[in-house]
């Protein structure tokens, strides 16, 4: 940290503050792509510690997903590249107060494009360019509204726990991609992963793209304004808490952060432009404390329904049936009322492929036939995205291999399909339909984009504790 | 209250008891087999089989005294019982986490069930091997020999480190995705079991072969072996946890060889 006294600010991309940091950031960019591979301190290496395809040097190919310290480990990340970054700014002629800039997609439709300094010029000269992203955001284009919304997220009420806002409990003997996934972790988090495409798209080549580190500094934001602002509250668990990860710092001597260290920026000395607690008002109210689940309640889920056979993804739209066995059909009904301190989780399970599709599926429950917009909307229940799909088929050396996960609540869907009278007691439908990003301009749905085959072993409904 | 209630409903619960029940079924078999053979040759050979055969009678009182050595003598049909009863001891805890997969991925009220189905399958095929395959080693090593034990602990310890192995390890960790009614949720709980056995199977083999010849230490070699294959099954670093095992098993083979060797 600099110093707590003289608080420093990250502000959004576009913001006039935001724009002089992006002149700054490139060319500290093209100062340490130019330093030796091997060099803590250079472009290819803090690439490298989010992940690599080759073997990895010293603290490289960490990163931390699909459980509870996907956000603390990204936040100390972060935290000693931005403090690397502003050393090559000085190095550069620029400020020592540079901050990393945020790039905050769900700002509006304007600034769900790709900053302009990341694709103009379009050549070698310009550090932040990356050529092998997705050609539609390299021309400007936004990404679809549908993939970057933070507001269900930010609704959350809880942080542990398979889609809830941070993840779920594991161990750090456990691998580092675990199946917990929580929702911003998935979306936006994975899907503008997955839609900027390119390096993007694979968590070991992921960082290289100058454009990454605006995106998870938006994420970090995210974090932020839910603690801040919401009134999220972090883990108190010493498994988290005390859980401590290693980088370099400026200097390119190790350093390191435990989970309990970062709970909030300001103890890294720094902030958001707006204020994170300061759209409190603005978004929605904070919600209220969750139900206490009731003394010795089951603590495994209770699956309740789930599909008969596996299906295969491969571009098109895809209808599931799920049968919600007969013994438990009032249940889910009961799960689902806001009073009941139990949730109602639709997962996705046991999915598998060898590379990521380059594709980002909605899910829809029970959408009817012939949709119109509103009933997409209604229906609608979360995005998937295939961020780290690899290793299902391709685990690391030393990793056991297990498939991906994703869950998310339904209970105020069920709910208000069952108020609409378009609730089926018997089943659910659930429908993966592929967001093809222009649709909304009026651009085809079949973009010609090639598609790698995913296969999702099952869709499962469950109640937990 | 709440506590014993939790552990009560454990749908697992049955298996854990089951399990505890079979090591009690092989320390008492013993127990009576020291009483019989008083430590003999024959019965450090038998292992376990000992224990089958006394139940049987007749053949485990002959071997007592000397004559044929258990596993030789004992019928394919014999040694079966003996095969499951190591089965269960041993490689149902390094099952434990599948089962509970099984259990947790079923509905509700199936729990019971699935685990039990997966359970069954996977005994049964590591009965049926261990009868088929490790049967014959009853009647090895010959009388006298003191190389048995060090020399399959030594192939144990170069198959920890073979790429085959790595393989059948990671495969135990793969799971699979479980229909939820009928018979297709009984087939699925099954297909699943043949494919997490024959990893199982080739990933472990070795070390019950070691624990089959293990001689007058069985049991404790046996409750070691099952700590080691159990603590690897657990490890979610395979390739760390099987070159561990593997300088342990180099370790164990070099000692027993130190110690039995004139």
């Amino acid at each position: 940290m600099n110093n707590v006294d003289q608080l420093l600010i990250r502000h959004e991309a576009r913001s006039p503050q935001g724009q002089e940091a992006l002149q700054h950031y490139a060319a500290a960019v093209g100062r340490m792509k130019e330093r030796d591979p091997g060099t803590p301190t250079s472009w290819a290496y803090q690439a490298a510690i989010h992940g690599t395809e080759s073997h990895p040097l010293s603290l490289q190919k960490q990163c931390e997903h699909e459980s509870w310290f996907f956000f603390p480990w990204h936040r100390i990340y972060l935290y000693y590249f931005e403090r690397i970054v502003r050393q090559a700014v000085v190095e550069t002629g620029g400020p020592a107060e540079w901050t990393l800039p945020d790039w905050n997609y769900d700002f509006d439709r304007a600034h769900a494009a790709l900053p302009e300094p990341f694709y103009q010029p379009a050549d070698a000269s310009n550090p932040l360019y990356v050529a092998n992203r997705t050609p539609r955001y390299n021309e400007g284009k936004p990404l679809p509204k549908l993939l970057q919304a933070e507001e269900e997220a930010l609704a959350l009420r809880e942080f542990i726990g398979n889609a809830m806002f941070g993840g779920g409990n594991r161990s750090p003997h456990r691998p580092r991609f675990w199946g917990q996934m929580g929702l911003p972790e998935l979306s936006p988090h994975g899907t503008v992963h997955v839609e900027i495409g390119g390096w993007m798209r694979n968590p070991e080549e992921a960082a290289q793209d100058p454009i990454f580190w605006l995106h998870h500094s938006n994420i970090d934001r995210i974090w932020a304004v839910w603690n801040e602002g919401k009134g999220g509250s972090n883990p108190n668990e010493s498994g988290w808490t005390g859980h401590e990860f290693h980088f370099f710092d400026a200097d390119g001597r190790p350093a390191g952060k435990r989970c309990g260290q970062v709970t909030e920026t300001r103890l890294l000395g720094y902030t958001y432009d707006p204020p994170p607690g300061g759209t409190v008002g603005e978004v929605a109210p904070t919600p209220s404390q969750p139900p206490t689940p009731a003394p010795g309640a089951p603590e495994e889920p209770k699956f309740v329904g789930a599909s008969e056979e596996p299906i295969a993804l491969t571009g098109e739209s895809v209808e599931v049936p799920v049968e919600i066995d007969p013994r438990a059909r009032e249940e889910v009904l009961a799960a689902a009322d806001p009073e009941d301190p139990r949730h109602l989780y639709l997962n996705v399970e046991e999915i598998r492929g060898e590379r990521n599709p380059g594709r980002v599926y909605a899910m829809y429950l029970n959408l009817p036939h012939d949709p119109d917009s509103a009933e997409y909307d209604k229906h609608h229940v979360g995005n998937l995205a295939f961020f780290g799909i690899e290793r299902t088929t391709k685990p690391d050396d030393d990793e056991a291999p297990h498939g991906m996960r994703f869950s998310v609540e339904v209970g105020d869907l069920v709910r208000a399909l069952r108020d609409d009278s378009d609730w089926d007691r018997e089943g659910l439908r659930i429908c993966f339909r592929p967001v093809f990003p222009g649709e909304a301009e009026g651009e085809p749905r079949d973009d010609g984009h090639e598609h790698a085959p995913v296969e999702i072993g099952r869709v499962s409904l469950s109640i937990d504790a | 209250m709440a506590g014993l209630r939790g552990i009560g409903r454990r749908p697992t619960l049955w298996i854990e008891l089951a399990v505890a029940a079979g090591w009690l079924a092989l320390i008492l078999g013993e127990g009576i087999a020291h009483g019989y053979g008083g430590g003999s040759r024959a019965s450090l050979a038998g292992g376990p089989l000992w224990i089958c055969m006394t139940g049987l009678g007749g053949i485990g009182h002959a071997a007592a005294h000397g004559s044929a050595p258990p596993m030789a003598s004992g019928s394919l049909v014999g040694a079966t019982p003996m095969w499951g009863l190591m089965a269960l001891a041993m490689m149902t805890p390094t099952a434990m986490p599948v089962v509970q997969h099984v259990s947790g991925k079923s509905l509700y009220w199936r729990r019971r069930r699935a685990a039990s189905e997966f359970l069954a399958v996977f005994l049964a095929l590591w009965t049926a091997f261990a009868a088929v395959a490790l049967g014959p080693l009853g009647s090895w090593p010959p009388a006298g020999s003191t190389l048995a034990l060090p020399v399959v602990l030594a192939a144990a310890a170069l198959w920890q480190l073979t790429p085959l192995k790595l393989a059948a390890l990671r495969a135990c960790h793969r799971s699979h995705p479980l229909p939820p009614h009928g018979w297709r949720a009984s087939r699925g709980v099954a297909d699943f079991a043949l494919r997490n056995g024959s990893a199982c199977i080739a990933s472990c083999w070795a070390m019950m072969a070691a624990a089959a010849i293990s001689g007058s230490a069985r049991l404790l070699w046996m409750a070691v072996l099952t700590a080691a294959m159990t603590v690897e099954k657990l490890s979610e670093k395979p390739r760390t946890a099987s070159r561990r095992l593997a300088a342990l098993l180099a370790a164990a083979a070099i000692g027993t060889a130190a110690v039995l060797l004139p």
